[in-house]
């Protein structure tokens, strides 16, 4: 049972926040749209040292949205009748693909035919999806956005 | 999906992620459940849940429904809008209804067509 992170902003918080997060990678990246609302894009996330990197098109609307508000939060909810939630946010900036492909060769290593499983109960990422990531990531179509963790709490959920 | 598509979707759904605008302007969520009724739509948050005080300040709303059994198997439903509170909640929640302004939604399902 992870320690209530509530609020708290420490260290060790995050952390926490982002053990929990990197064992539930399927994820709500919030950011605002240009009106104003609020939004939140369901993602496939990865956590590197003190940062959640995400795979996206550099040209969608997510991005933009990104870079124009400097900061996003991710929301992390338990899955399949679980209550934890947790939500951790902070800048967010453009980083080399490298920090994905690598991740992505290890998860490769380990899963044979088929590349990361975004959620326990969703099954892998088919292979020909890894694939055509792989390969616009190297043609530079898509993008890896890292949001630097600087915030942690936990968030409610109903029961 | 069409509008219809979303409507039965949406019916199947029970969970809803929350989102809302916190005092500096930043997103801020939380996970209710969907509440759908005659041609409207809502949520129901834990009535201590921050996101609740959040939107009475600000009625700035995201709500999102979405299933994941597998790759091909994702969709889901971006809505939105203005939250108002409603006048029925069940015991500890806080009910809201939306007034949607933008529906977004995807299907993977469809990457699989010819």
């Amino acid at each position: 049972m992870m320690r209530d992170v509530r609020d708290a902003g420490d260290g060790e918080a995050v952390n926490e926040a982002l053990a929990f997060l990197a064992g539930h990678p399927h994820v709500f990246l919030l950011t605002r749209r240009p009106d104003g609302l609020p939004t939140g894009y369901a993602m496939t996330a990865r956590v590197d040292e003190w940062c959640v990197l995400f795979s996206t098109y550099g040209t969608s609307a997510k991005v933009v949205n990104l870079l124009r508000e400097g900061m996003a939060r991710v929301l992390v909810a338990e899955e399949d009748g679980g209550t934890t939630v947790v939500e951790v946010g902070g800048p967010v900036r453009l980083v080399e693909a490298s920090r994905w492909l690598d991740a992505d060769a290890d998860a490769d290593a380990d899963a044979g035919p088929t590349v990361a499983q975004p959620s326990p109960g969703m099954g892998p990422v088919p292979a020909e999806i890894g694939e055509k990531v792989r390969s616009r990531h190297e043609s530079g179509k898509r993008v890896v956005v890292e949001v630097l963790v600087t915030h942690a709490r936990r968030a409610w959920s109903l029961p | 999906m069409g509008d219809e598509e979303v409507d039965r979707f949406l019916r199947t759904q029970a969970r809803a992620v929350v989102v809302a605008l916190d005092a500096e302007g930043l997103p801020s969520g939380g996970v209710g459940r969907l509440v759908i009724g005659a041609g409207a739509v809502g949520f129901a948050l834990r009535a201590e849940d921050p996101v609740v005080r959040l939107l009475g300040r600000d009625d700035r709303a995201c709500c999102i429904a979405e299933q994941f059994p597998s790759y091909y198997g994702i969709r889901g439903v971006m809505l939105h809008g203005r939250a108002r509170v409603a006048a029925a909640a069940g015991s500890g929640e806080a009910a809201f209804d939306l007034a949607v302004e933008r529906v977004v939604s995807y299907d993977f399902g469809k990457l699989l067509a010819p």
